[in-house]
This record gives C-alpha cells, sequence and structure tokens, in this order.
C-alpha cells in the first residue's frame, strides 16, 4: 500500500503537468485546476516521504523532540480548527471538550500536533457521515494528563487491535476492501508518545466506534 | 461522440482523465464509488467504462463482476484502469471479461485516450 500512497499523488502531478505542456489552447480555468492539483499531490507527497523518514528515524534510534514548555489546549484547538471543514463537508460532528486552563507541558508542539492530527485524521476517515468525534482532555493523575480522541465509526474488529500501532499495518477502509494509507500514522504516533514518557491505549468496537487515548507526564 | 463513464475515488485523477478525454471529443460521466459507478452504468448506458481498482465500497473487480452478469450492460466494454497491478488482480479482471487493464502511472493522458479509442473501435458493430 505504501507503493500506492506514493504512486498515486505521482501519477496525479506527471499527468497534470503533461496535459498542461501538450494542449496549448486550454482555458484558464482548466489550467487553474490542473495546477491546483500539482500543488495538493505535492504537499501530500511531502507528507509521506515525511513519515516515512520518520518511522526510519523511529527504526534507527534517532529520533529526538525538542520540547519546550507548551500550551496543550492551544495546540488541540489548532489541529481541531483545521479539520473543521472536511468535518462539516462529511455531516461529522466535531467536539471538543477540552477542561479548563491546563499549566504549560513541557512537550515538543510540533510532534503533539503530529499526534493529534493522526488521529483525528484517522477517526475522520472512518466515521460515516452523520457521526462524531471527541477530543477531550483530562487529568489522568495528579503527574499526567490524558487526551483521547473518540469516533462513532466502523471500529476495530477485536483480532486486528493488538496490530495496530505496528509499522506498516493498515486496517481495511470498509467491506474489507484494500487497506488505504502508509501503515505508518499510528506507529508514528505511539512512537512520538512514548519518547514523551507517555502511553497510549485504544478501546474499540466493531460498528460502534474507537477512542484512542494517550498520556503525557506534567 | 462516444460516452465514457470513469469509476474512481481520486478527484484529482478524475478530473485529469476527465479533461484529457473531453479534449479529444468524449463525453465522460463519472462515479466515487462502485454502487454509483453501477447505478450510472445502468442509467447512462456509456460506451466505455474506464475503472479503477480501489473505491470505498467494493473492488473494481468486484463491479466488473456485476456489470457482467447484467444481460443490459455486459456488452459495455470495461477497462481496468488502475495503480493496483497485481497480477492476480490483472488475471481475474480479464477472466471476468474486462478487456484491458491500464496501469495509471504507466500511462500519460494521451495514451489513456488513444487507448479509449482503440477500445471503442474493438467494439464498434462491424459494418
Amino acid at each position: 500500500m505504501i507503493i500506492h500512497e506514493l504512486r498515486a499523488p505521482l501519477t496525479a502531478i506527471k499527468d497534470s503537468s503533461k496535459l498542461m505542456m501538450d494542449t496549448s489552447t486550454m482555458p484558464d480555468e482548466n489550467r487553474k485546476q490542473l495546477l491546483l492539483i500539482v500543488h495538493e499531490q505535492s504537499k501530500k507527497m511531502l507528507e509521506q516521504v515525511s513519515m516515512l523518514l520518520d518511522a526510519a528515524k523511529f527504526d534507527a534510534g534517532r529520533f529526538t523532540l525538542e520540547k519546550v514548555p507548551s500550551d496543550l489546549k492551544k495546540v488541540i484547538e489548532e489541529k481541531i480548527q483545521v479539520f473543521e471543514p472536511q468535518a462539516q463537508t462529511k455531516h461529522i460532528k466535531l467536539i471538543s471538550e477540552l477542561g479548563e486552563a491546563l499549566p504549560q507541558i513541557v512537550m515538543d508542539p510540533v510532534r503533539i500536533g503530529q499526534v493529534i492530527n493522526n488521529l483525528l485524521s484517522n477517526s475522520l476517515k472512518f466515521t460515516p457521515e452523520g457521526g462524531t468525534i471527541t477530543v477531550s482532555i483530562r487529568h489522568k493523575t495528579l503527574k499526567s494528563v490524558e487526551v483521547t480522541v473518540s469516533d462513532t465509526g466502523v471500529g476495530i474488529p477485536e483480532e486486528k487491535q493488538s496490530s495496530l500501532f505496528s509499522e506498516f499495518y493498515e486496517v481495511e477502509a470498509n467491506n474489507g476492501n484494500h487497506p488505504t494509507g502508509t501503515g505508518l500514522g499510528l506507529y508514528i504516533t505511539k512512537s512520538i508518545i512514548k519518547a514523551h514518557g507517555g502511553t497510549i491505549s485504544l478501546v474499540s468496537e466493531a460498528n460502534k466506534g474507537t477512542s484512542i487515548s494517550f498520556t503525557l507526564p506534567m | 461522440m462516444a460516452k465514457i463513464l470513469l469509476v474512481d475515488d481520486d478527484q484529482s485523477l478524475l478530473t485529469i482523465f476527465e479533461t484529457a478525454l473531453k479534449g479529444a471529443g468524449y463525453e465522460t460521466t463519472t462515479a466515487f464509488d462502485g454502487k454509483t459507478g453501477l447505478d450510472k452504468a445502468a442509467t447512462e448506458k456509456p460506451d466505455l467504462i474506464l475503472l479503477d481498482q480501489v473505491l470505498p465500497d467494493m473492488n473494481g473487480n468486484d463491479v466488473l463482476k456485476t456489470l457482467k452478469a447484467d444481460p443490459n450492460l455486459k456488452n459495455i466494454p470495461v477497462s481496468l484502469l488502475s495503480n493496483f497491478g497485481q497480477n492476480q488482480l490483472v488475471q481475474d479482471a480479464l477472466a471476468e471479461g474486462a478487456v484491458d487493464y491500464i496501469l495509471k502511472y504507466q500511462v500519460e493522458p494521451a495514451d489513456l485516450v488513444a487507448k479509449a479509442a482503440e477500445i471503442l473501435k474493438a467494439a464498434a458493430p462491424a459494418k
């Protein structure tokens, strides 16, 4: 699947640019559409390559965090805003239950943002129209917070749950169809949380939904 | 001019293929998933179907099987158009009656237009 995830955007970039080169009399509107495709698919390729590089660094034990005192609520709120338009298009309710202000947490805000991004992206992918995704924060212990992303999506069969955070493992999109994605998102998510000294856990039931929670030390 | 139904959940590639085929004078219609593809095949009776393998609701080969099992639709030529080219998928598609299995990453838009013309010519009733 990882080959497909790299081939698909490259095919789109290749074909868009060739069409523009070969068609001298193309209307501006069509040309703009094709240029937008080149731009968006290039961004997609960059993301995929970045994930591959991250996974390689984790595997080689060479991944480093840039930890600074950070506002966890703000990081999460910003990511929720990014996903709002997509959620609205799919008529999915995106709810935040982030509680009161938290003290600053020493963490890598870019990498924790990446974790929230991965979890929200998965929830959106696997939650049908009309569903709900909730992001919440709570104090787990006096010295740790727990962030949970829950959805009312298709859920994950029990026999597949233990492999979910493995490298290159992909869950089928639906109806047993070919998996989509690189299979690296949750592996990288788990690696980032572990590198912070946190834990990650999953509760899921087929056709009911999934909750993925991670903790961060305060 | 002939009508071509494109079934693919990748909006970017659909835009590219439609631009190329319309530029060559074909009429096009699109579907993002297998069920919509089957519905459009039945209602719009295209002259050719270009069908992706990985769709949100079913495999392209399953869509193909359903088309070939329908007496009203079985004579519409269908070619798979996919980045998935594993031997088994290709063999199964051809066994189910696909006229071709085109790998997206191996063809350019002009090649796709040429392939469409070739398939439609071969499918046209002999004069």
